[in-house]
């Protein structure tokens, strides 16, 4: 035996014999079953087996736990299962408590050391699950509902006043249960005796006591049942107490569920209804915006389509709707609501945008031209029309110098009369087409173009009253065609009363 | 001569001597055996213990603890083996293990680089963290399978010369080199004091001095 070198004559049968596995503590052998209680049970019991470098270390270590403490501890119960699991030890130090809050400290600490390793695992989104059981829900309550909307129409439809003959109906309808049996109200669970009767719910034939009760109005309920009230004229000979329907709760609440559901969907909130308003007058000024700066360059080029009263006018109406849209934001602001609350911060942008609005495109629109200016811009423009005019007639004049000799004097006598009437027409397009109207009394009044223009007139009256001044516009225009045509058809027929003068002047000279 | 079942009928090192009844002293050990998972370091120390190999020794959980005691000329020399756990999330166990230990066994699989390095920077913490008297022992593992080898033998020597170490190639499958590795070491290993050490190895001396330290901060 001792001639063997491995010879183990000593009592460490146990040691030797036996493999020891585990979280095993290198001191005291005890398997501690993790590492976080091992760790722990390390630190704390054997902490004074270390050396002064370890034991500073372990200061450090201390203090982080400590820190660690005041965490929200989520593996509580896991961290101290664990350190009773790992009991002999933990338990023979004495301070139990202690000990376990620490393993609790030292398990999240690891718990805090894994995740800031961790990666964003795998996403799985619920969506589908939630879709999956709330759809069934849905459709039961929706499924119910309807039935009972059905049973309700049925109810209704022919609901005798007799009371007896009621009774009668509304069995046949809906079944009743059997009370014969129950002998407490399902919902209150007081028993039913000759103060406390049983009732039926009529829609769903359920039964409960009066206290229990629900009462839908006949009213309503024909709401409900989209029948209309004026088809049960004789309902409104009713008792008083007769004119509802005994409901249970829960049939009572399905339906009124539907109701608010169906309210809900349907109406506005004040807020919505007043902010849709200032969005349309926005949309509605947003035309008349730009005719005003259309008109307002139309009169400082000296055009004479527009009126400085067409401008004015324009510019009152944008006045207005800007005024109306300060008061409408105005008033979504008045409307109340929770302070702080999302809607207020809705409301407070709303009335901010309409000041910009306002503010932007509304009152940067350019001031009224002044009336003086502006006929001095059209007078300038008429006297440069006329010299135009002039300087044409007196080119077209030379031109048919070198080429004729003898129509040229009576031809420019023509041309200057034409020309005259020329700046006549632009003049008194400007007094709304007087003279022109003189004029044309010559040539007769039954001449179409000439009532072609005086529709036009009248029309154009009617616009600048409707404020439509794009219509104004298109008919301003038309008009000058037609004064145009008008003119060009008196010159011809002028020119042709002349060329047959001209014609006999030069068959006498010759 | 090997009777006992517990000795293992390995073949004992030549360096062994019966020493019969001059067993005068006896000292006790704590060896560690570090390096990365399935290097064979579960496996050497059931060679050691029990003189067994299974083909498919399971992965160690945490650390096992096994002793072993051996005559060594005129000295009882009890290992009190540490075989830690190789995997990566045992790690942090491992400073609990080898503090305090006289004696490490770093293992590597011949086979396998990366076990190579990581007995590497085995060796440099235990320069860094353990007893600065620590007996370090290197173990290139599984020369059974030498033909297929990756970390050459003069690679490890001259690492382990470099660094002051001991070095063997071992097979715990064959059991060569299994027993001499542990005797080279105990051979190393200060016997002198080891029976004054046999408490205060594991216990040092700052156990009076650190009390009135604790005292304080609390």
């Amino acid at each position: 035996m001792a001639s063997n070198p491995f010879d183990s004559d000593e009592d460490q049968s146990a040691a030797s014999g036996e493999i020891l596995e585990g979280f095993l503590c290198p001191i005291c052998r005890a398997d501690l079953k993790s590492i976080d209680v091992l760790t722990d049970h390390f630190a704390r019991q054997h902490a004074e087996e270390e050396d002064t470098l370890k034991s500073v270390f372990n200061i450090f270590v201390k203090a982080k736990k400590k820190i660690l403490n005041n965490f929200e501890d989520e593996r509580g119960a896991a961290g101290s299962s664990s350190s009773t699991a790992g009991g002999p030890s933990a338990n023979s130090n004495g301070n139990g408590a202690d000990q376990r809050v620490l393993s609790n400290a030292r398990s999240r600490f690891n718990v805090f050391n894994y995740m800031s390793k961790q990666q964003v695992g795998a996403e799985c989104s619920h969506f589908e699950y939630f879709q999956s059981v709330r759809n069934p829900r849905l459709e039961r309550y929706a499924s119910e509902t309807n039935k009972l909307i059905i049973r309700l129409h049925r109810l209704l439809k022919d609901l005798p006043s007799d009371s007896v003959q009621r009774k009668q109906h509304e069995q046949q309808t809906v079944a009743w249960l059997d009370g014969s049996s129950v002998k407490l109200c399902p919902s209150c669970a007081k028993s039913f005796h000759i103060a406390r009767r049983q009732h039926h719910c009529r829609l769903c034939g359920g039964i409960m006591c009066n206290d229990c009760s629900k009462f839908l109005a006949l009213e309503n309920a024909m709401q409900l049942a989209s029948l209309s009230t004026s088809r049960s004229e004789p309902l409104q000979q009713m008792h008083q107490g007769d004119r509802a329907i005994r409901l249970c709760e829960h049939c009572l609440w399905l339906l009124d569920t539907r109701q608010d559901m169906h309210e809900s969907r349907t109406c506005r909130p004040l807020l919505v209804q007043v902010y849709e308003q200032i969005r349309q007058l926005q949309k509605d000024v947003t035309p008349d915006l730009d005719m005003y700066l259309k008109i307002i360059n139309s009169l400082h080029e000296g055009e004479t389509i527009f009126t400085i009263t067409d401008a004015s006018a324009l510019r009152g109406k944008i006045g207005q709707v800007a005024e109306t849209m300060d008061m409408r934001s105005k008033r979504i602001l008045a409307i109340y609501c929770e302070p702080g609350s999302r809607e207020e911060s809705l409301k407070k942008a709303i009335r901010l945008s309409c000041i910009q609005a306002i503010k932007e495109r509304m009152l940067s629109l350019p001031p009224l031209p002044d009336e003086a200016l502006i006929q001095q811009i059209q007078e300038r423009k008429r006297m440069e029309t006329e010299q135009r005019i002039l300087t044409e007639q007196r080119m077209a004049m030379e031109a048919y110098e070198r080429y004729g000799l003898g129509a040229t004097i009576i031809q420019s006598g023509g041309g200057l009369e034409s020309g005259s009437f020329a700046q006549g027409s632009d003049l008194q397009s400007i007094n709304n087409w007087s003279a022109p109207q003189a004029s044309t009394s010559k040539s007769g009044l039954d001449d179409p173009l000439i009532e072609q223009i005086n529709i036009i007139k009248g029309y154009i009256k009617q616009a600048r009253q409707d404020m439509n001044f794009e219509v104004v516009e298109t008919l301003e225009l038309n008009l000058r065609e037609l004064q145009r045509e008008v003119y060009e058809r008196q010159r011809k027929s002028q020119n042709s009363a002349a060329s047959p003068e001209v014609e006999q002047q030069q068959q006498n000279q010759s | 001569m090997a009777t006992t079942p517990r000795s293992g009928g390995a073949g004992s090192g030549t360096a062994q001597r019966p020493n019969g009844t001059s067993q005068n002293k006896s000292c006790q050990f704590k060896l560690v055996l570090l390096g990365e998972s399935a290097v064979g370091k579960s496996s050497l120390v059931l060679r050691f213990v029990k003189g067994q190999f299974h083909e498919y020794q399971e992965s160690t959980i945490g650390a096992a603890f096994l002793t072993q005691t051996i005559c060594i000329e005129d000295t009882v020399v009890k290992f009190e083996i540490w075989d830690t756990a190789g995997q990566e999330r045992y790690h942090s166990l491992a400073p609990m293990y080898y503090r305090g230990a006289q004696a490490a066994i770093v293992v590597y699989d011949i086979q396998n680089q990366d076990s190579f390095q990581r007995a590497k920077t085995w060796v440099k913490e235990l320069h860094k963290q353990a007893s600065p008297n620590i007996v370090i022992a290197l173990a290139g593992n599984k020369a059974d399978l030498s033909n297929i080898r990756v970390v050459e033998f003069d690679e490890a020597k001259q690492y382990a010369e470099e660094n002051g170490l001991l070095f063997m190639e071992t097979s715990a499958k064959t059991g060569m080199n299994v027993n001499d590795i542990f005797l080279a070491i105990a051979k190393k290993l200060p016997k002198n004091d080891g029976a004054n050490n046999q408490g205060g190895s594991i216990r040092p001396n700052g156990n009076e001095t650190n009390r009135p330290t604790n005292n304080c901060c609390k």
